[in-house]
């Protein structure tokens, strides 16, 4: 899928060049923001360190290390995009958006990442945006995110 | 373990009449009680006959004669292991013979009786516990294999999470988020980050033996463009081609037509030849991919050249079996477990290919591999192989423009292919209503059209339509084309001959096509 995220946006370089491109973007983006809000939820402390580490220079990251926490604090943080691990202690990802679409206000894009590539088509089915697989490039997943926002 | 109040079923092979009827005599007549069923007996008098008892019903055990008209002694034995090996067998011989036994007993048979020593309690007895000692024998060898397989596959999955944390925090030092680096560290992260990928891979190996030897690999098979396989490993393996000073080279076919494949895994089959022939190839030398369609059509083979130092022709067939790195290859380079040509072979056999190599030493190795290319009646195969009589129906997707005189606008090639994957992404959700399996063709004009053949009964081909609807209604990145799309069901009428895949399958294409034109 990330081909066709590359086709979606305009594909950044780097990351200063993104911040530039979002601010004279005229794309009918969702809402256009400046730093959107990413809502992560992540188990292992550690990957969820490194991923906050790769996106807070862009975006403004809150991490949850449960489904429960996630769901609860959704309303609160009103993310622009979430980013979901399969692997979760109380209940897989795909459970998690169902549950998070179903139930709360709204629609956020959502990007799920797995150390699993077979799970992707499970997951674009149950309506992520995009699919990212662990470990992950920095650009890589700046793009999926991108794009999910991108996606009108 | 089996109830012990079933009978055992007894295989008797002797061509005496008169022992045979003794034999059966003795097996059949004892007194049964509550909670043992004796035995059951089907006579026979010669190996072929007992080659189709064999093959008609099923046995608990054998009871052997070593002496038939048409096969004797250790030949016998070893036809009759050959055919039945997880069946235990009980010799019966003429002849006391002590080293003919041990031979009998290395041979396979688990017991060996004398006639001039026949009783009927002892042979009753010695045939039920040969049975009850190899079921028990049985049963904790597949308790083992299993044990071993949780093991590996829990350890494989353990791993992961470690080597996902390193390798995450690796790449944020070289992307210099935790500071600038200096050219001299910036080189030796690169080796532990090219030593964590190396790891990885092992240990997705390690899973994937696992899954292949407990028949839990799987393959999900799609229309796949065999030039986007290629083209996908000969960029990813480059910079590992260059850091060995190999020449990695591959061919563009644009014609070449799209196969019926799990895209994944053919990647994998193909990354792991390239990865060979990259590993064995000395410094200078040239790997090269190449494809063509074999077979008369029929199939895609795609080759990997090497010019490394080839494979002793005895060595070829091994090649493929677990752990069968060929150890002068290993001079030089421990890497990899020695799994990848055994999952490739289990892989392409999954997706209906096959696999193979030809070698010249001193010169160089072709490795290929051949994929069946997609068919519709190699597509409904597989729906309709199960279940030949029940009712099937034909989706179908018509992709317009929104405004029909209007030229089909620009990305609208793009917008095709991310319907394909939605139809596809709607379709395989509902697995439990539908065994669907999907087809494009290009019709002149433009726009696409996708079929979808599920098993469903007029009813459920609506409620497919319905669903398929809603979900590309919902599917912006169409409308975003200026793209539309049409669903119509066809439920397809019962063939009158269904008795056999393969007619079915020639039926319901020919009524797809007279649907669609």
């Amino acid at each position: 899928m990330s081909t066709i995220a590359l086709d979606l946006i305009a594909c950044p370089t780097d990351l200063d060049t993104l911040t530039e491109q979002r601010r004279n973007s005229t794309v009918a983006a969702r809402r256009p923001v400046l730093r959107p809000r990413v809502l992560v939820v992540e188990d292992d402390e550690d990957v969820a360190t490194a991923l906050a580490v790769m996106l807070r220079s862009v975006y403004d990251v809150s991490v949850r290390e449960t489904a429960r926490d996630f769901l609860c604090s959704y309303e609160v943080e009103r993310p622009d995009v979430l980013l979901v691990d399969y692997e979760l202690p109380d209940m897989n990802g795909i459970r998690t958006l169902q549950t998070l679409r179903r139930y709360h206000g709204g629609y956020t894009p959502a990007v799920m990442v797995s150390a699993y590539a077979t799970r992707q088509q499970a997951s674009l089915s149950a309506g992520f945006e995009y699919f990212v697989t662990k470990p992950f490039q920095r650009l890589e997943l700046v793009w999926a995110l991108e794009a999910a926002m991108a996606k009108p | 373990m089996s109830d012990s109040s079933e009978p055992l079923r007894i295989l008797l092979v002797e061509d005496d009449e008169d022992w045979a009827d003794l034999l059966a005599e003795a097996l059949l007549g004892e007194t049964l009680s509550v909670g043992y069923g004796g035995f059951r007996v089907t006579q026979v008098d010669s190996w072929r006959a007992a080659e189709s008892a064999l093959e008609k019903e099923r046995f608990d055990g054998v009871l052997l004669d070593l002496s038939l008209p048409d096969a004797q002694g250790r030949e016998l034995l070893e036809l009759v292991h050959a055919r039945v090996p997880n069946l235990p067998i009980l010799i019966l011989s003429g002849q006391d013979d002590d080293a003919a036994a041990v031979e009998a007993v290395k041979r396979g048979a688990q017991e060996f009786l004398v006639k001039s020593e026949f009783h009927p309690s002892v042979l009753r007895r010695t045939l039920r516990y040969t049975i009850e000692r190899h079921r028990f024998l049985e049963e904790t060898l597949r308790r083992q294999i299993e044990l071993r397989d949780e093991f590996l596959s829990h350890v494989s999955h353990e791993l992961r999470t470690p080597l996902t944390a390193i390798h995450q925090f690796v790449s944020i030092l070289l992307d210099g988020l935790a500071g600038e680096l200096l050219q001299e560290q910036r080189d030796y992260l690169a080796i532990v980050l090219r030593n964590s990928l190396q790891l990885r891979a092992m240990v997705e190996d390690l899973l994937d033996v696992t899954r292949a030897e407990s028949g839990k690999l799987r393959v999900e098979l799609w229309p796949v463009a065999p030039q986007s396989v290629i083209d996908d490993v000969a960029s990813s393996l480059s910079s590992a081609a260059g850091q060995r000073r190999v020449s990695l080279e591959h061919t563009r076919h644009e014609a070449l037509p799209d196969v019926f494949a799990d895209e994944l895994r053919a990647r994998q089959v193909l990354a792991n030849l390239v990865t060979n022939a990259l590993k064995f190839t000395p410094a200078g030398g040239k790997v090269r991919i190449d494809s063509r369609v074999v077979a008369a059509g029929s199939a895609v083979e795609i080759e990997v050249r090497d010019t490394g130092p080839g494979i002793a022709a005895d060595r070829r067939e091994k090649i493929f079996r677990r752990l069968a790195q060929e150890p002068q290859y290993c001079e030089g380079s421990r890497k990899g477990l020695g799994l990848g040509l055994f999952i490739s072979r289990e892989l392409v056999g999954l997706m209906n290919g096959e696999i193979g190599v030809e070698s010249t030493l001193g010169k160089g190795s072709r490795f290929w591999f051949r994929l069946p290319v997609y068919s519709l009646t190699r597509l409904l195969m597989p729906i309709l192989g199960s279940d030949l009589a029940s009712p099937t129906a034909l989706l179908t997707v018509h992709v317009l423009a929104d405004d029909t005189s209007a030229e089909v606008p620009q990305g609208s090639d793009e917008a095709l292919t991310l319907l394909r994957q939605r139809v596809r992404d709607l379709v395989t959700s509902d697995r439990d209503l539908v065994l669907p399996r999907m087809r494009q063709t290009d019709p002149p004009g433009g726009g696409g059209l996708i079929h979808v053949v599920a098993r469903v009964d007029a009813a459920g081909a609506e409620a497919m339509r319905a669903r398929v609807e809603r979900g590309i209604a919902r599917f912006a990145p169409l409308q975003g084309y200026g793209l539309n799309a049409r669903v119509t069901a066809h439920p397809l009428a019962q063939p009158r001959d269904a008795s056999s895949a393969e007619a079915l399958a020639e039926y319901v294409s020919a009524q797809v096509r007279e649907l669609v034109g």
